[in-house]
């Protein structure tokens, strides 16, 4: 089953196999997660919401149109519940506070702890959009068309949101963008 | 280290490990409980409706359910009433396991 593609697992999955469901969890679950870490710049509340979407698409596989677009379909589904999340904003604040404690524990080797704080508040001062672009495509790798279709914005959009984040977090690092 | 590399290395900072039991242990988990809900509330639904039928066949038989019990009970035995309590309750046992599970999900 691990080498079956996602339409097969698909497939399967809508036939009722939790197995082929956890194959694709497995599959898709470190960059999703990735993904929303980069977004919510809160790991805790990103699990919280990669576990919301992994169950939302389980429920939901049988409105998946392409089942080899199970992947794109799967990070939409992530990026419309972080806008869900956005709109709790006690529980967002907490998790802030949360997560501002414990940035100096993942602060990556080569970065000082100032530049590391620098780098976080110019990552929090980017709207949602600029944050969501640069973590698909800059931390990901993702093809602006890819993120396009995951986001749902023009791919024009999606260069100008990487373009000026970019700049912006170069510049907190003291940079030319 | 250039900017360039120090960015890079912050947004590589934020990706998830590779592998994590604890996530995908919670995820079954999850997945599991509401899979549990659904068999319930279809069982629920199944064991109602019996329960609605049985009530219907014995006020058909103008029995008094309480002082007559048993003797519903002899006198259903041996007639199609009974036969078809049976295939109501075989039903009621056998039809969530024979439908696709996606169906009761």
């Amino acid at each position: 089953m691990q080498n079956a593609s996602d339409t097969d697992l698909v497939d399967a999955a809508r036939k009722g196999s939790d197995l082929a469901f956890e194959q694709l969890a497995l599959r898709h679950s470190q960059a999703l997660r990735s993904f929303l870490r980069g977004v919510c710049r809160d790991h805790a509340l990103a699990d919280d919401i990669a576990q919301d979407t992994l169950i939302r698409a389980w429920q939901r596989l049988d409105q998946l149109r392409d089942p080899a677009a199970f992947k794109s379909w799967l990070f939409g589904t992530g990026w419309r519940l972080v806008a869900e999340a956005r709109r709790s904003a006690g529980r967002r604040a907490k998790r802030e506070q949360d997560w501002s404690d414990t940035t100096e524990q993942v602060r990556p080797e080569g970065i000082s702890p100032e530049e590391a704080i620098a780098l976080e508040a110019a990552m929090k001062e980017l709207t949602p959009d600029q944050r969501a672009c640069i973590s698909l495509c800059l931390a990901g790798g993702w093809s602006h068309g890819e993120a396009s279709e995951v986001l749902d914005m023009p791919a024009g959009t999606i260069k100008s949101h990487i373009k000026r984040g970019r700049a912006k977090l170069l510049a907190a690092l003291g940079g030319d963008a | 280290m250039s900017a360039e590399n120090k960015l890079n290395a912050f947004l590589q900072a934020d990706k998830a490990p590779a592998r994590d039991p604890a996530f995908v242990a919670r995820l079954e988990e999850r997945m599991a409980r509401i899979r549990f809900g659904a068999r319930l509330r279809w069982h629920a639904v199944i064991a109602i409706a019996v329960s609605a039928i049985l009530y219907g066949l014995l006020k058909a038989s103008g029995l008094n359910a309480v002082n007559s019990a048993a003797q519903f009970a002899t006198d259903m035995a041996g007639t199609p009433g009974l036969a078809l309590a049976a295939i109501i309750v075989t039903a009621a046992v056998f039809l969530p396991r024979i439908l696709p599970t996606n169906l009761i999900r």
